[in-house]
């Protein structure tokens, strides 16, 4: 079983830190490489939904005129 | 202009005005983000297939009533309204999230990839399975951080906003979630391509 952690303190470890304009930047270089890397494969697990969901909604929105 | 040249504001308001291939193309151009943020929390293709439909009622009807926003961008105002039934749904359910070994299908595996080996897909396809279960296992309060930045591109601004915390939290949130995900890998001994 793998354990995972959960915050004790939110802030974040590094300097000249200004919450509201928070990026990627904002989460240091170590955690901003990595996400980087990980987008790739978030990207390539995307899935969708089924064609005959979306028919369905646009039927809907069409009996709504 | 082509409906893909147009930006989601321009969309909508040629949705307002009758066209209903401004709806089409909005749900097309977005579908994928919004129901992988949607399946990736509730980890059931059927149940994610619902609330994906109840979200875009939501959308349709608010949209035919003229209470859109237009300040607010298009698709952070979807995964909003997608996470809020999400969090009904668990409410309504009085559980947690089990782990389930239902699966949606992949975009790209109906896509061939020619130029690439027998052992480099079945590399990449046990790697994508992996990230999946790992993404499962993280606590839900740092998977739907993970989730918003990544495929609603929501700023940690937006998510604080819509996850009624501080921004620092959020932040700290995704660190987590970060910092977990690499430690998984680690564990598991996999690696991430460049």
């Amino acid at each position: 079983m793998i354990k995972t952690s959960t915050p004790v303190t939110n802030l974040p470890a590094h300097d000249n830190f200004h919450p509201g304009n928070a990026t990627d930047e904002s989460l240091g270089e170590a955690d901003q490489q990595f996400f980087q890397l990980l987008k790739k494969d978030l990207n390539e697990i995307a899935t969708q939904p089924a064609n005959s969901t979306i028919e369905k909604l646009l039927r809907y929105s069409r009996s709504l005129k | 202009m082509k409906l893909q040249e147009r930006n989601d504001q321009e969309l909508v308001h040629l949705y307002l005005a009758g066209h209903e291939q401004g709806l089409e193309e909005l749900i097309q151009r977005h579908k994928s983000k919004i129901y992988t943020s949607i399946y990736l929390l509730v980890k059931d293709q059927y149940l994610a297939e619902d609330i994906f439909q109840d979200t875009f009622i939501k959308v349709i009807n608010t949209l035919k009533a003229g209470k859109y926003n237009e300040e607010g961008k298009f698709l952070p105002w979807v995964i909003r309204i997608a996470h809020n039934l999400v969090i009904d749904h668990f409410r309504k359910e009085k559980r947690t999230p089990v782990v389930t070994t239902g699966d949606g299908y992949d975009i790209f595996e109906v896509l061939h990839f020619y130029d690439e080996s027998m052992e480099d897909r079945m590399v990449r396809e046990q790697t994508h399975k992996e990230l999946k279960a790992m993404i499962h296992l993280l606590p839900p309060e740092q998977k739907e951080v993970l989730l918003m930045r990544h495929y609603g591109d929501l700023s940690f601004k937006e998510i604080a906003d819509i996850t009624n915390v501080s921004i620092n939290t959020a932040l700290g949130r995704m660190r987590y979630a970060l910092n977990n995900l690499r430690k998984m890998m680690q564990t598991k001994e996999l690696s991430l391509k460049n």
